[in-house]
């Protein structure tokens, strides 16, 4: 049964072929209303053709429903899908306010919406500025107005982090946290790891069209967090042999040993059974960083070979 | 479709070649009358030479000579409102903003068509009532000819937007474009599609008779002054077929294509 709920999109079987080549293979899976999606993948993964897939501006197979309708049949569809796909799509002669206001008319909003969406990116003291004097950061913010022009339930942003300051960046996180936060939701793709790993809920990674997770953010993290443990003492060469005499497999490194367990409690148990104290002991979680490398290895179509 | 309109509306004033285009078909009309009255006032026999209230149907004649120059700047104003677009990858939000591409094409046609008619015919009337300054155009204002002449000039320019506007589809250039429109009369009909004809065995009276339909031929027919062949209004029908066979191809072409900036 189609879910009409506003923010509720799902995607079935988005196919794209360039020529021979498959750019999207039956890529499937469903944003929830209330939550930050987050898209991951390398380079040429299929990130960018699957946003453009789902609102119809490439041709292709398969259905993306917005709140169980297609784009296409939207009415006014920039009220429901607000997207932001390229920060560079903009008139470098034209200001920001008359970028805006182009679109208001099309999206069907008011003047007062324009600079309404100019005083959240905080763009009002620019907003006669042209687009083609803004830095990345500021066409970034002024392409967040754009999708948040028509107010709408779902955002679709395609590495809208890009070329934000820190501020920026925590800005943003903070804004899109909120906004999913009321009930809408968010699509977000990006390169930028630990940024996706501090925003987003949920997490769909992509590897040459085709996905290869689809779960919450905290699973994710979890199923591929890694097996070891950190501990670091005074005397490592008797906490090594007094964790190998407790069965536990261990790595001399640097100045932590590393302990395959994942109970942090049992190895700080072993080694105070051997009278050792322990300065420092943790379980190494996986970052998003390791787990995307390792869903992702020899998929970037696009990788350098390694310097020698 | 208003909400089509209002954009490209939005859209078209708020970039700088949108009116040093509609302000070179102005000043090449408004500056022919003008030439015009020039000659009537230092007694140019042309003018002079015409009974009482020819000079405005010569005023008019200026204006419908004027259609094949300002042409060009007619369909390049058509084809802006796509190139700029797919130049600066706006064309992405503007479809998203309308995702039936046919009626997105149909609302910038008429836009445009809006727009190159619009500014054709404020000029042509601005230019017919400069002519009234001078004494003896006075009867010629009455004339339906001279009003006939001016409202088709307006209609013919915005089918050129529209021309311009499928072409910019079909060839993917603006310079192309204008260079093709430039040419269309001069070599496209005279120099290569009627020698084509004429080797295919049609006399030269079936040339002249095939020639008032073809693109430029018809254009010129729509606001000619001259009794030989078809009625301007002939012309001027011929011409929108031709407006709507380009817009028609566009419409398939831009359906289909993937959405890509240049």
């Amino acid at each position: 049964m189609t879910d009409v709920r506003p923010g509720h999109v799902e995607l079935h079987g988005l196919t794209k072929r360039f020529g021979d080549k498959l750019a999207l293979d039956h890529a499937s899976f469903v944003i929830e209303p209330g939550k930050v999606t987050g898209l991951l993948g390398p380079n040429g993964a299929g990130k960018s053709t699957l946003m453009q897939l789902m609102m119809g501006l490439t041709s292709g197979e398969g259905t993306a429903r917005f709140g169980g309708s297609a784009y296409a049949d939207l009415d006014r569809p920039g009220r429901t899908v607000g997207a932001m796909l390229d920060p560079n799509c903009m008139h470098p002669k034209r200001s920001a306010r008359n970028h805006l206001v182009m679109l208001a008319a099309g999206i069907g909003v008011s003047r007062e919406r324009v600079e309404d969406v100019l005083r959240i990116v905080g763009l009002q003291d620019v907003a006669t500025k042209k687009a083609g004097e803004f830095s990345l950061g500021m066409r970034q913010r002024l392409g967040l107005a754009s999708a948040l022009l028509g107010d709408p339930e779902f955002l679709m942003l395609d590495e809208p982090a890009n070329g934000l300051d820190p501020q920026g960046v925590a800005w943003l996180r903070q804004f899109l946290r909120t906004f999913a936060a009321s009930g809408r939701s968010v699509l977000v793709s990006s390169h930028l790891l630990a940024e996706m790993q501090m925003l987003v809920d949920h997490v769909v990674v992509i590897a040459r069209g085709r996905i290869v997770a689809d779960e919450p953010m905290g699973a994710f993290l979890t199923r591929h967090s890694s097996d070891q443990v950190r501990v670091r003492a005074a005397d490592r060469t008797a906490l090594t042999e007094a964790l190998r005499a407790a069965g536990y497999t261990v790595d001399d490194e640097d100045d932590l040993l590393r302990v395959t367990a994942t109970d942090p409690a049992a190895v700080g148990r072993a080694a105070f059974a051997a009278g050792i104290p322990v300065a420092e002991l943790y379980r190494e979680d996986a970052s998003l960083e390791a787990v995307f490398l390792e869903l992702t290895s020899g998929e970037d179509e696009y990788a350098g070979s390694q310097v020698a | 479709m208003g909400a089509v309109l209002a954009w490209e509306w939005a859209r078209a004033r708020s970039v700088r070649i949108t009116w040093v285009l509609l302000g070179l078909i102005a000043f090449i009309l408004v500056a022919g009358a003008l030439g015009g009255l020039i000659s009537i006032s230092t007694g140019d026999e042309v003018f002079t030479n015409q009974p009482p209230g020819e000079a405005a149907k010569q005023l008019a004649a200026i204006i419908a000579g004027s259609t094949p120059f300002i042409a060009v700047f007619q369909a390049v104003i058509g084809a802006q409102s796509l190139d700029h677009e797919y130049r600066f990858g706006t064309i992405r939000l503007t479809v998203a903003a309308f995702p039936n591409r046919g009626r997105l094409l149909a609302g910038k046609a008429l836009a445009v068509f809006g727009l190159a008619g619009g500014v054709t015919l404020a000029a042509s009337v601005v230019a017919v009532f400069a002519g009234a300054l001078a004494d003896d155009l006075g009867d010629g204002l009455s004339d339906p000819a001279v009003w006939r002449t001016v409202v088709f000039a307006a209609l013919v320019g915005g089918i050129w937007a529209v021309i311009g506007l499928g072409l910019r589809v079909l060839l993917g250039s603006v310079a192309l474009l204008a260079v093709i429109v430039a040419l269309v009369p001069l070599i496209l009909e005279n120099l290569i599609i009627l020698p084509l004809l004429g080797r295919a065995g049609l006399s030269d009276t079936a040339l002249e008779k095939v020639q008032p339909f073809l693109v430029a031929g018809s254009s010129g027919r729509a606001v000619a002054w001259d009794p030989i062949g078809p009625a301007p209004v002939v012309g001027l029908l011929a011409f929108a077929v031709w407006g709507l066979v380009a817009f028609a191809v566009a419409r398939v072409l831009f359906a289909r294509r993937d959405i890509r900036p240049d």
